[in-house]
C-alpha cells in the first residue's frame, strides 16, 4: 500500500512554507456519491492540491520537482506524476543516477508497482537513443562497473555504469523476490539492449540451482537461448541437446516440476519436435534404467501425459520408421496413461484425461 | 438463512454445521462491562466492537455455542457466547461476550482470541433476576458441552488449527449456500462509500475499484435491493462528470475516455501539462462497464472521442497505450481496447489484425500467454490473449487446467490464489472447456478465504481485497450465468 511519507523524511507543510507563498492549491473537486472515495490524509491532499497547481501552469522547478516526487511516494500509481516527473527531470538536468537511486527506494516499499519499472526504462532507452550512454563507459577494472557474485555466481565487471546499476538493482529485487514478473521483464530489456547473454545464462542457471522450480528464472532460460526473439529458430542440434541433458538432470532432482517439463518441452516442439519425441525420449528411457529413478517418473504426471502425447504426435506424423509395428502398443500405453492420471495421478483434471481417451482410436 | 429457536433441545440442531455456520472471529480481549465474573460467577472474555459488527453481518443478535481458544494458551475449550444487546443489563452498545467452559483463573485483557461460532442456542431474553439469568446460562453451557460431542459437531473441538480447520469447514461448507451474499454485499457497499486512506495508491483508478464492486454486487444479483434508484441515478452522474469530451478535452482528442476519478481536478482548470487531465483505458472500460451495470443506455457517451483516443493509443506493433503520453503497453490494454470497442459496437479504433499479430507474439513455450513477448505466462494475462485465432488452442487449454491444485494459481509453481479462479476459469469459459475443471474444490477454496470482514481474501486468513471479491462472487455464481461483466464482454467480443 501507499508508503508513508514520514519513513523518508519529515514533511514540511506546503501551506506554511515561505517559498510555496505564490502558488494557489487546487482542492480536490468531488461531489457526493462518488465512487469509492478515499479518505485521504491531511499530507495526501495538500500535496495533490499543489501538484495540481504545479500542473495547471506546467511549471518547471525544484519546488514543482519536490512535489511531484513527494505526490509518487504518497501515490506510486498517480501516472501523471510520474510523466510530469519525467518531463521536470529532463528539463532541470537532473543526476541520472540520483533518479535512478529515488525510483530504487520507492521499488524498496512498492516493488510491484508498474510505473517505476516503466520510468526507469524509459530513462535508460533515452540514454542510449541520444548516445548519452557513453559517457558511462568505465575504464576496465574500473570498481563502479562491478556487480558482486551471488552463490556461484563470480562477480562481474561491465564497462558501462548504467548497465551495472541497473544489473546490481535487479539482482537486489530478485534476491527480494525471486518471481518479480516486473524484475524480470526489465531485465529482459536491459538484457536485450546490452546483449549480456553469458552473463545472464549464468545468472538463469543460477536462480534455478537456487530454486528447481522457480518458473521465471527458467523463462528466463529461454529467453536467453533464443536471444528474446521469439521467432528465432534455434537449428543447432547440438544446443537443443545439451538442453535436454540439462532439463533431465533437474527432472531425476524434482520429478514433479512443472517448469522444467514444460521448459523441455516447448523448446524442443518450437524449434525440432522430432528431438522431443525421439531423443528427448530415449533419454528418459535411458534415465529410468538407474534405479531408483523408473519407480518415481512412473509416478509423474507429466511423464504420462508426455507419453500420451508422443503416440499423438507419432498417429498424426506417421513418421517415425517403426510406427505400423509399435502402433497398437504405443495405443495401448496412450491409454493407460489416461486411466492412470485420471484414476490415480492427477484426479483434478480428471475429466480433461477422458476426454483426450476418448479422443484417440485404434 | 433461518435461525430458529433451538431452546436447548439437541434435536433441533442441523445434523451438521450448517450456513451461515461456521463464523469465525478473530479479536483482542477488551475489557467489557466488568460484570460477567463479578456479578454472575461467569467470566466472559469480550471481543472488539469491529468484530462484533463483523459477526453481526453473518448473523442475529443472539446466544450461540462453538469453540475458542486463546492464543496464549494454544488450547481449544468449547464455549458459548452472547452477540447483541444484553437486556438485563440495558447496554446501549452492541457486545461480543464469550464464555470459555473452564475454570480459569486469570484473566485475558489484550491476549488475543479465536472463537468458531458453530450454532445457534436462542434468543436474547431480559431476565426477571440474575439467578434466572445464571440458570439459563448454565443451560446455555450444558448445552454446548452436549452438541460438541454430536457427529457433525464434534471434530471442531479437537483442534482449531487453522489449516485444519480451514480444510474442514470446506469439508462441511453447503456448496449451495456457502458463500455468504448479504456480507459480501454489505463489504462492496461499505467500498464503494468509504476507502481506507491505504487505498491512497489506487486514487488514479478509483473508477476500476468501483467496477469491482457494482460488477461484484450485479454479480451476486443484489445491485437493486442493496442500492436505490435514486442514489444509482447518482452513481451514474457521477461516471459521466469524469468523461473527458470533444468538448472539455481542450483540443487533445487522444485524451478522451473516462478519467478514473477527479484526482486530477476540475474539467475546466486549463492544464499547461498537457497529460494533466487525461482519461485512460482501464477507466474508460469500467466506466462503461459500471454504466451498464446500473442500466444506463450510453446517450451520454461521447462515442467518437473514445473511438478516436483507441486509434491514437494503439502502437505499430498492434499493442496499445493506458493513455496519451505512457510508457507502458502490454497485452492488458489490447483486451480492453476490444472490450471497450465491442461495448460501442464500433471497430474502427483497432487495427484487428496488428491486435491479433501482437497477442500471438505473446504465446509462450509453455502454452500460456504472456504480458508482451518472451515474459512468463500468466494467467490473468492470459485470459486476455485467449483468442480463436491462436493456433495450438490445445496447449492454452492444457496451460490453463494444469493452474489448478485445489484453488487455482496465476503462474507454474506459484501459491493458489482465489483471484484466478475468475482469471483461469474465465479462460475456460471462453475455450469452452469448463467441464474439465474440478469445480467443486474451485469453490471450496474461494469459500475457504471469505473473512470475518465479508470480503474475501487471496488465500486463506488474510485481509479481504476488493477485487477479489467479484472474482470470486463470479466463481460463486459458477461462471455460467452472464452478467454484465468482464469475461461476458470478451468472450462475445472475440468472436
Amino acid at each position: 500500500m501507499s508508503a508513508d511519507s514520514s519513513s523518508q523524511q519529515e514533511w514540511q507543510d506546503y501551506t506554511i512554507r515561505d517559498d510555496f507563498k505564490d502558488v494557489v492549491p487546487i482542492p480536490i473537486d468531488d461531489e457526493p456519491n462518488s465512487i469509492c472515495p478515499i479518505a485521504y490524509s491531511e499530507e495526501f491532499k495538500i500535496t495533490m492540491s499543489y501538484l495540481r497547481a504545479f500542473l495547471k501552469e506546467n511549471e518547471i522547478s525544484e519546488r514543482a520537482y519536490e512535489v511531484v516526487g513527494h505526490a509518487i511516494i504518497l501515490n506510486p500509481g498517480n501516472f501523471t506524476a510520474w510523466l510530469y516527473r519525467y518531463q521536470l527531470f529532463g528539463a532541470l538536468g537532473k543526476d541520472v543516477f540520483e533518479e535512478l537511486d529515488w525510483i530504487s527506494d520507492i521499488a524498496e516499499d512498492v516493488p510491484k508497482n508498474y510505473q517505476l519499472w516503466y520510468q526507469r526504462q524509459k530513462i535508460v532507452s533515452n540514454l542510449i537513443e541520444t548516445k548519452q550512454i557513453e559517457k558511462y563507459n568505465l575504464d576496465a577494472g574500473s570498481k563502479e562497473g562491478t556487480v558482486p557474485g551471488e552463490g556461484n555466481l563470480p562477480s562481474h565487471d561491465f564497462q558501462n555504469a548504467i548497465i551495472a546499476s541497473e544489473i546490481q538493482f535487479t539482482n537486489k529485487q530478485l534476491a527480494n523476490d525471486t518471481k518479480n514478473f516486473h524484475a524480470w521483464a526489465y531485465r529482459q530489456y536491459i538484457i536485450k539492449s546490452f546483449e549480456l547473454w553469458e552473463y545472464e545464462m549464468k545468472f538463469t542457471c543460477e536462480k534455478i540451482m537456487n530454486d528447481i522450480r522457480n518458473n521465471s528464472a527458467w523463462n528466463q532460460k529461454y529467453f536467453v537461448l533464443t536471444r528474446g526473439n521469439s521467432s528465432e529458430k534455434i537449428t543447432d542440434k547440438g544446443v537443443l541437446s545439451s538442453e535436454i541433458s540439462y532439463a533431465l538432470e533437474k527432472i531425476s532432482i524434482a520429478p514433479n516440476n512443472e517448469s522444467s517439463w514444460v521448459y523441455i518441452q516447448g523448446l524442443l516442439r518450437n524449434h525440432c519436435p522430432e528431438m522431443l519425441y525421439n531423443d528427448f525420449y530415449e533419454s528418459i528411457e535411458e534415465l529410468k534404467k538407474a534405479a531408483p529413478f523408473k519407480s518415481t517418473i512412473e509416478l509423474c504426471r507429466f511423464y504420462w501425459k508426455y507419453i500420451y502425447d508422443r503416440y499423438v504426435y507419432f498417429d498424426t506424423n506417421q513418421s517415425h520408421p517403426q510406427y505400423e509395428q509399435l502402433h497398437n502398443e504405443w495405443f495401448e500405453q496412450a491409454v493407460y496413461a489416461c486411466e492412470f492420471l485420471s484414476e490415480k495421478l492427477d484426479p483434478i483434471r480428471k475429466n480433461y484425461y477422458l476426454y483426450l481417451k476418448s479422443k484417440i482410436t485404434k | 438463512m433461518k435461525l430458529g429457536s433451538t431452546e436447548h433441545r439437541l434435536e433441533n440442531l442441523p445434523e451438521t454445521v450448517d450456513a451461515p455456520f461456521p463464523i469465525f472471529l478473530e479479536s483482542e480481549v477488551i475489557r467489557g462491562f466488568g460484570r460477567g465474573g463479578k456479578q454472575l460467577g461467569i467470566p466472559t472474555a469480550n471481543l472488539t466492537e469491529q468484530v462484533v459488527n463483523a459477526a453481526l453481518n453473518s448473523a442475529p443478535v443472539g446466544i450461540y455455542f462453538g469453540v475458542s481458544r486463546i492464543e496464549k494458551e494454544k488450547k481449544v475449550r468449547p464455549m458459548v457466547m452472547s452477540l447483541g444487546w444484553n437486556p438485563y443489563f440495558r447496554n446501549e452498545k452492541l457486545s461480543g461476550e464469550v464464555h470459555i467452559i473452564h475454570n480459569y483463573q486469570e484473566d485475558f485483557y489484550g491476549e488475543e482470541i479465536k472463537v468458531l461460532i458453530l450454532g445457534y442456542i436462542r434468543p436474547e431474553r431480559d431476565f426477571v433476576d440474575i439467578d434466572t439469568l445464571v440458570s439459563e446460562i448454565k443451560q446455555d453451557i450444558q448445552f454446548s458441552l452436549k452438541a460438541l460431542e454430536l457427529p457433525g459437531y464434534n471434530f471442531y473441538s479437537e483442534t482449531m488449527d487453522t489449516s485444519q480447520q480451514q480444510t474442514k469447514n470446506e469439508q462441511n461448507t453447503d456448496m449451495s449456500s456457502g458463500l455468504n451474499k448479504k456480507s459480501l454485499t454489505d463489504y462492496f457497499i461499505l467500498c464503494m462509500k468509504f476507502l481506507p486512506s491505504d487505498y491512497s495508491n489506487l486514487d488514479s483508478t478509483r473508477m476500476v475499484l468501483g467496477h469491482f464492486c457494482l460488477g461484484g454486487l450485479d454479480v451476486l444479483n443484489t445491485l437493486d435491493t442493496a442500492i436505490s434508484q435514486q442514489v444509482q441515478s447518482e452513481l451514474i452522474d457521477w461516471i459521466y462528470s469524469q468523461q473527458i469530451t470533444s468538448e472539455n478535452c481542450q483540443g487533445r482528442i487522444e485524451n478522451c475516455g473516462f478519467r478514473g476519478g477527479s484526482f486530477a481536478g476540475k474539467h475546466d482548470t486549463l492544464y499547461k501539462f498537457k497529460f494533466a487531465n487525461t482519461a485512460n483505458l482501464a477507466s474508460t472500460y469500467s466506466a462503461l462497464c459500471n454504466l451498464a451495470i446500473l442500466g444506463d443506455d450510453f446517450s451520454r457517451v461521447d462515442r467518437d472521442s473514445i473511438i478516436k483516443a483507441l486509434s491514437r493509443l494503439q502502437l505499430e506493433n498492434g499493442c496499445f497505450l493506458p493513455s496519451p503520453g505512457e510508457y507502458q503497453s502490454d497485452i492488458r490494454f489490447v483486451y480492453i481496447a476490444c472490450v471497450i470497442s465491442y461495448l460501442l459496437n464500433d471497430w474502427s479504433g483497432v487495427d484487428k489484425k496488428l491486435a491479433v499479430d501482437y497477442i500471438k507474439s505473446c504465446m509462450c513455450y509453455d502454452g500460456g500467454i504472456t504480458q508482451s513477448p518472451m515474459q512468463e505466462s500468466h494467467g490473468n494475462l492470459s485470459l486476455m490473449g485467449a483468442l480463436d485465432e491462436i493456433e495450438d488452442l490445445d496447449k492454452v487449454v492444457e496451460w490453463a487446467l494444469n493452474r489448478q491444485d485445489y484453488g487455482y494459481c496465476g503462474r507454474i509453481n506459484k501459491n493458489r490464489d482465489t483471484c484466478y479462479g475468475f482469471w483461469i476459469g474465465s479462460i475456460a469459459k471462453i475455450l469452452d472447456v469448463m467441464r474439465f475443471v474440478d469445480q467443486e474444490n474451485n469453490i471450496s477454496f474461494a469459500l475457504s478465504c471469505q473473512t470475518s470482514y465479508g470480503g474475501i481474501s487471496k488465500e486463506p486468513k488474510s485481509f479481504p481485497v476488493v477485487n477479489i471479491g467479484i472474482s470470486s462472487s463470479l466463481l460463486k455464481n459458477g461462471i455460467e450465468e452472464t452478467p454484465l461483466s468482464i469475461f461476458s464482454s470478451t468472450s462475445s467480443a472475440e468472436k
